[in-house]
């Protein structure tokens, strides 16, 4: 049973109840969320996830709520809570699907040791896997979103899980995360992507998130091996440039963008220095995303 | 569905991993994640070879909590060394508490355990030494205001946390190893005299066994929070089997609470360890201990405050002051590296629905 | 005169990229360094031999990087040593 055969009012009741369990594959949400719009944007975004009974073991309890009293009728806002407990300030509850989806990515980022967790898009060709690490505001999650939907799998817009005994590295599939003008410069780009309404004035800008594509989906329980950790920075008008990048830079570099990397220790760098090993460090400039195609397709096609 | 103390049951029985449902797992390892006792449950379970024959979904809970403390513990032995070199020379000996000690001590109770802080204790008469030693080697004052500085130094036992600058690390100095409450008339000055040298280490000090057995069962009696109190309850209980099979551990125990004025406390401590972890007190211990015990009406009311105070942790029982604490250990630890755009949707600040400890009802109970 | 050493290396677990340099692991601290190749070049010319002076080092480099004199990389050699030191990689004793 996917979220996408539950009729409106029985997402709505399941979800109100706290009884939905989405599989996030290598994890499962139990979550319970009363604000509408939420719901409605979980429904779209997350309709090819599979809904799993309520007596299976969940990794995360979330919930994001209405916050009681006055805040029910004037500016309504809405708040996050893992397991009951209440996390973060409360945002307004038209950003209530946003913050499942950025408290999803915290429970599994402050949780999931088990991986070595980088904070870079990922995505797939040919058995082969792009780390795109870099910083918000680099265009990521825009370049990310782009690729996607010509040719590449989405593995994921934001968490890399390293398995630190194979190397290889898996993601949820879950929404693309996409603010102000990458918005419109995404739809224009994609005409066919589905993207949840524009919600404006949150800390990151205007928000929408995308959805991910069926393909990626489906085969989101498919690890791939890294072979190149690319470093994207959006330049507008600027010409494609893919250029080498110093290696060790690049090991800090990942070490610094990775959210559990000294918790790891030793087996943290040794992990590290394994997907090194595997992967060409590049840096990469564009100012156009049909030029990014056209790069990351030569890419793809090296050896 | 009653709240079942899962974390504690396991703890208590591990072989009974094999009769938990999914539900139970997944509410063990909530419980467990709140009362910070996930990472113990994993080693007791890995040094019965067990581990495996956890389901891989909740195994990997902890796994994962098991990484933090192993990584917290080898921290926490660099910081012990660190300080260890910024003491060197200035007079003040390093006479480690709590977590600290136990992890320089090697003792069993240490496997497993959360750290934030390291804790000293600094005889008041060389308290401006250690903070000037500690000063020159990078660790900063806190950011009280010059108000709030003097209320520390003068009515807590510490001077306000020290952080470094380099390794954001925290260390507390206390300089009165009791709680200074006017019920409470003990000879701290006692307990420091007869500090050992921890193996290996001659200039790192910790309390001698029994001191450090009523240093904890004080502290933990004398709270006004039971933040994070199932975990303390099992560093007792994990003190007293280790050094209970130590020749004349017992006799020594009770005499030294009786000498140093603590034998409320360590009744108490032995008392609630007893019933709620089972842990092995000979019984002509309990029944000399018990001169520690209060008056019959009191002792009543105190114990069952105590049996609610180490209640399930769980969301239906559960005190705000425990949600609080739990989410303060992820703000606090600096181990949670949250790059700038997780913060950026913390609005620039952690809200946490801090409830005074008025509302709780174990609260208004102070112990005796 | 400082005379040089290599500290303790099983404290540390180097990656070496070459050309690229390295990045190194203080297995007691738990940090993480990047170095840079000349540094990682003088590291490894101390684990050959040790105790050794910067001149000593300069001289020898200078003859491996044909066309500079001791005097050009002296500089270099100076700041390397100041980088494996910072990182606790060498030990430097007064003489």
């Amino acid at each position: 049973m996917k979220v996408g055969d539950l009729s409106p009012d029985a997402l709505r009741r399941q979800v109100g109840e706290g009884n939905l369990l989405i599989d996030l594959a290598p994890f499962v949400a139990r979550l319970r969320c009363d604000v509408d719009s939420a719901v409605r944007n979980l429904a779209s975004m997350y309709a090819a996830f599979s809904v799993l009974p309520s007596d299976h073991f969940a990794d995360f309890h979330i919930q994001v709520m209405r916050e009681p009293g006055l805040r029910r009728w004037y500016r309504p806002q809405a708040r996050f809570f893992f397991d009951g407990q209440p996390s973060f300030t409360p945002l307004p509850s038209d950003q209530a699907f946003a913050m499942i989806e950025w408290g999803l990515n915290w429970c599994v980022a402050a949780h999931a040791h088990q991986y070595l967790i980088i904070h870079a898009a990922v995505i797939e060709r040919d058995g082969r896997a792009a780390l795109l690490p870099a910083p918000p505001g680099s265009g990521k999650s825009t370049l990310c979103a782009a690729l996607v939907h010509r040719g590449w799998r989405l593995l994921s817009d934001e968490l890399a899980l390293i398995d630190m005994d194979t190397g290889q590295v898996c993601g949820m599939a879950r929404p693309v995360n996409l603010k102000n003008e990458s918005i419109d410069v995404l739809r224009a780009f994609a005409p066919e992507a589905v993207l949840t309404p524009p919600v404006p004035d949150t800390l990151k800008g205007t928000v929408s998130l995308m959805r991910p594509p069926l393909a990626s989906v489906q085969r989101r329980r498919e690890p791939a091996m890294p072979a190149w950790i690319v470093l994207p920075r959006y330049t507008a008008g600027s010409p494609p440039r893919l250029v080498a990048h110093n290696r060790a830079r690049t090991s800090l570099l990942i070490a610094e963008q990775s959210f559990n990397y000294d918790i790891q220790g030793l087996r943290g760098f040794d992990a590290l220095c394994a997907v090194l090993d595997r992967c060409e460090c590049l840096q990469f400039t564009y100012g156009d995303l049909d030029d990014a195609v056209r790069a990351f397709d030569a890419l793809a096609a090296t050896h | 569905m009653a709240a079942r103390d899962l974390i504690r049951d396991v703890l208590l029985a591990p072989e009974s991993i094999a009769s938990l449902t999914p539900l139970d797992w997944d509410l063990m390892i909530r419980q467990g994640r709140r009362a910070n006792l996930l990472a113990r449950l994993a080693h007791v379970l890995n040094a019965r070879d067990a581990l495996d024959s956890v389901p891989s979904a909740p195994r990997q809970h902890l796994v994962s909590a098991m990484r933090i403390t192993e990584r917290q513990t080898i921290a926490v032995r660099h910081e012990i060394a660190c300080i260890a070199n910024a003491l060197e020379g200035s007079g003040v000996p390093l006479i480690l508490l709590k977590g600290a000690a136990y992890v320089a001590a090697d003792l069993p109770v240490s496997v497993g355990r959360i750290f934030s802080d390291v804790d000293i204790i600094v005889p008041r008469p060389l308290l401006g030494q250690a903070e000037s030693a500690l000063l020159q080697h990078g660790w900063r004052g806190s950011t009280l205001s010059p108000y709030d500085q003097r209320y520390y130094r003068r009515w807590m036992h510490e001077l306000p946390p020290m952080r470094h600058f380099r390794r954001d690390t925290t260390i507390d100095v206390h300089h009165n190893i009791l709680p200074e409450t006017a019920r409470l008339s003990a000879d701290s000055h006692a307990l420091l005299d007869n500090v050992v040298s921890v193996p290996g280490h001659d200039r790192v000090f910790v309390l001698q066994p029994v001191d450090m057995l009523l240093h904890s069962a004080t502290h933990l009696f004398h709270e006004g929070e039971f933040i994070s109190a199932l975990r303390d309850l099992f560093d007792i209980d994990g003190l007293l089997r280790h050094f209970g099979s130590r020749p004349g551990f017992w006799d020594e125990l009770v005499r030294r609470a009786a000498a140093v004025g603590l034998s409320r406390p360590l009744y108490y401590a032995l008392r609630v360890s007893v019933d709620l972890l089972r842990t092995e007190v000979p019984k002509d211990v309990l029944a000399t201990a018990s001169i520690g015990r209060p008056a019959a009406p009191l002792a009543w009311t105190m114990e069952r405050c105590f049996a609610l105070a180490f209640q399930p942790v769980h969301p239906s029982v559960d005190t705000a002051a425990v949600k609080a604490a739990r989410f303060a250990l992820y703000v606090r630890s600096h181990w949670l590296r949250m790059p700038m755009h997780l913060l950026v949707y913390h609005l620039g600040r952690k809200a946490l629905l801090r409830t005074t400890s008025a509302d709780t009802p174990v609260e208004t109970a102070r112990p005796a | 005169m400082i005379a040089w050493s290599p500290n303790e290396i099983s404290r540390f677990r180097i990656k070496d990229f070459g050309d690229d340099g390295a990045v190194v692991y203080d297995i007691a601290s738990g940090d993480t360094h990047a170095v840079d190749a000349l540094a990682m070049e003088l590291l490894q010319m101390l684990m050959e031999r040790a105790p050794r002076t910067a001149d000593s080092i300069s001289a020898d480099l200078a003859r491996l990087l044909e066309g500079e004199t001791e005097a050009d990389v002296v500089d270099a050699v100076d700041r390397g040593l100041a980088q494996l030191q910072r990182l606790g990689l060498v030990l430097g004793s007064a003489h």
